[in-house]
């Protein structure tokens, strides 16, 4: 046999795998490292076994999203399996529109940016439960306005966010498995970081909260559904999968609850020759608008009602190409309304 | 009777216990090289693992096994083929 690994020792035992097989023939893969193929005397099922794990592969590293609470992997992870992730992100924004297509920040500010980076780690409690710990941290985020600026870094929110898989039938053509979360975001940073307003003779000096946008954190602790189906057909390497989440937002120690957010998508995974992949998926986005508490006025904390709450669909396109243990994407956001 | 069916569905447990999840390990293959097992996985990969033992009868499904991952890029699944107790010289698998 050509390119084989070969070895003689007794810490590869087919024990592991239960009862010993002359031969027995194993195979494993992913992150998981989850066995697919455990025959003794046999090797038919082999293939479909192999095509499983390629795809298993491929599709358990996808992220739901790609804002910092739905970075969380959909993977669950075995015990004693765990993964890190960090991940950096950079914003610099020059243009934000309301419903009547108004610029707002042309009106608050010339520039809005973000140094983020977020970390993550997973890891598996038990076959079927994962806890995934996520933390972010600001370097730099800012409001650059043409008579003021602000700027804070430090770190943002606390993320505890446990999954558990339900159910996970396979059968000779099909595998199901659905995945549900709940998580809670604790707020770590500020969010009532201020800014000099003006100094009075009499009064002194005067200082007005940041607008939200500029705070490390809403400040709220807000608690998180997530749910995740999937089904693949191993034979025709094809996927389809769905995933949504929501986040209900709390009120924060100002008095501010910033909106509840939505989103559910669908996804249609097929594996392409050569290693790429290619994977379509279809968003729905629902943000609500910043409300107040009884006596709160949002003015008084840089707040524009009008500026807040979102709804949208996209369709984003990705594909992916996978090489030496890395995998390149190339994506785009498509806004259907 | 009843014994033997608790018997059963321990053994049926810890069966499929042990076929859920491999068992990672560090070792000196057949070439001097250290390997790692869990590196695959890791970087994505697919391992086929065969024990045999070296005899005709024996090698017919790692042969079959082999032929079917050689279809595949050789960077994203693995073959690999340990002596089933590790009783061989790298050099009788070697033949």
């Amino acid at each position: 046999m050509g390119d084989v690994k070969k070895f003689s020792s007794e810490l590869i035992s087919m024990s592991d795998y239960g009862v010993d097989g002359m031969p027995k023939i194993v195979v494993l893969g992913c992150k998981t490292r989850k066995v697919f193929f455990n025959e003794n005397s046999s090797s038919e099922g082999i293939k479909d076994a192999i095509d499983l794990a390629l795809v298993e592969c491929a599709t358990s590293g996808i992220i739901s999203d790609d804002k910092k609470i739905e970075d969380i992997n959909l993977t669950i992870y075995p015990n004693p399996v765990s993964q890190d992730l960090t991940s950096y992100q950079f914003i610099s924004s020059h243009l934000f529109k309301t419903n009547n297509n108004k610029d707002t920040v042309s009106i608050i500010s010339d520039t809005l940016r973000s140094d983020y980076l977020f970390f993550r780690t997973d890891y598996g409690l038990s076959e079927k439960l994962t806890m995934s710990v996520a933390l972010g941290y600001f370097l730099d985020k800012s409001i650059v306005n043409r008579n003021e600026s602000y700027s804070v870094s430090g770190v943002s929110d606390l993320i505890l966010f446990p999954r558990y898989n339900v159910f996970n039938f396979k059968k000779e053509n099909h595998r199901t498995e659905l995945t549900l979360g709940l998580g809670l975001k604790l707020p770590i940073g500020s969010h009532t970081d201020s800014s000099l307003l003006v100094t009075n003779p009499i009064f002194g000096d005067i200082y007005a909260y940041n607008p939200p946008i500029a705070q490390l954190t809403n400040g709220s602790q807000d608690a998180m559904f997530y749910a995740f189906i999937f089904r693949t057909y191993p034979k025709k390497k094809f996927s389809v999968f769905a995933n949504s989440l929501f986040i209900k937002k709390a009120f924060n120690s100002l008095g501010e609850k910033f909106g509840d957010y939505s989103s559910m998508s669908v996804f249609f995974s097929k594996s392409l020759p050569k290693n790429f992949g290619l994977t379509a998926q279809l968003k729905y986005e629902h943000v609500g608008e910043i409300e107040a508490a009884h006596g709160v006025e949002l003015v008084n904390y840089n707040v524009e009602l009008e500026s807040t709450g979102l709804s949208k669909m996209l369709f984003v396109p990705q594909l992916s190409y996978s090489k030496n243990g890395f995998t390149y994407f190339a994506t785009a956001d498509l806004p259907l309304f | 009777m009843k014994k033997l069916i608790i018997v059963l569905a321990i053994a049926s447990s810890v069966l499929s216990y042990g076929q859920s999840t491999a068992t990672d390990f560090t070792v000196t293959n057949c070439d001097g090289e250290s390997y790692n097992l869990f590196q695959e996985p890791d970087a994505g990969n697919v391992v086929v693992i065969a024990w045999v033992m070296p005899c005709a009868s024996c090698i017919a499904d790692p042969v079959t096994a082999f032929s079917v991952t050689k279809e595949y890029d050789p960077e994203k699944v693995k073959f690999f083929i340990a002596d089933d107790y590790a009783d061989h010289e790298c050099s009788v698998i070697q033949t």
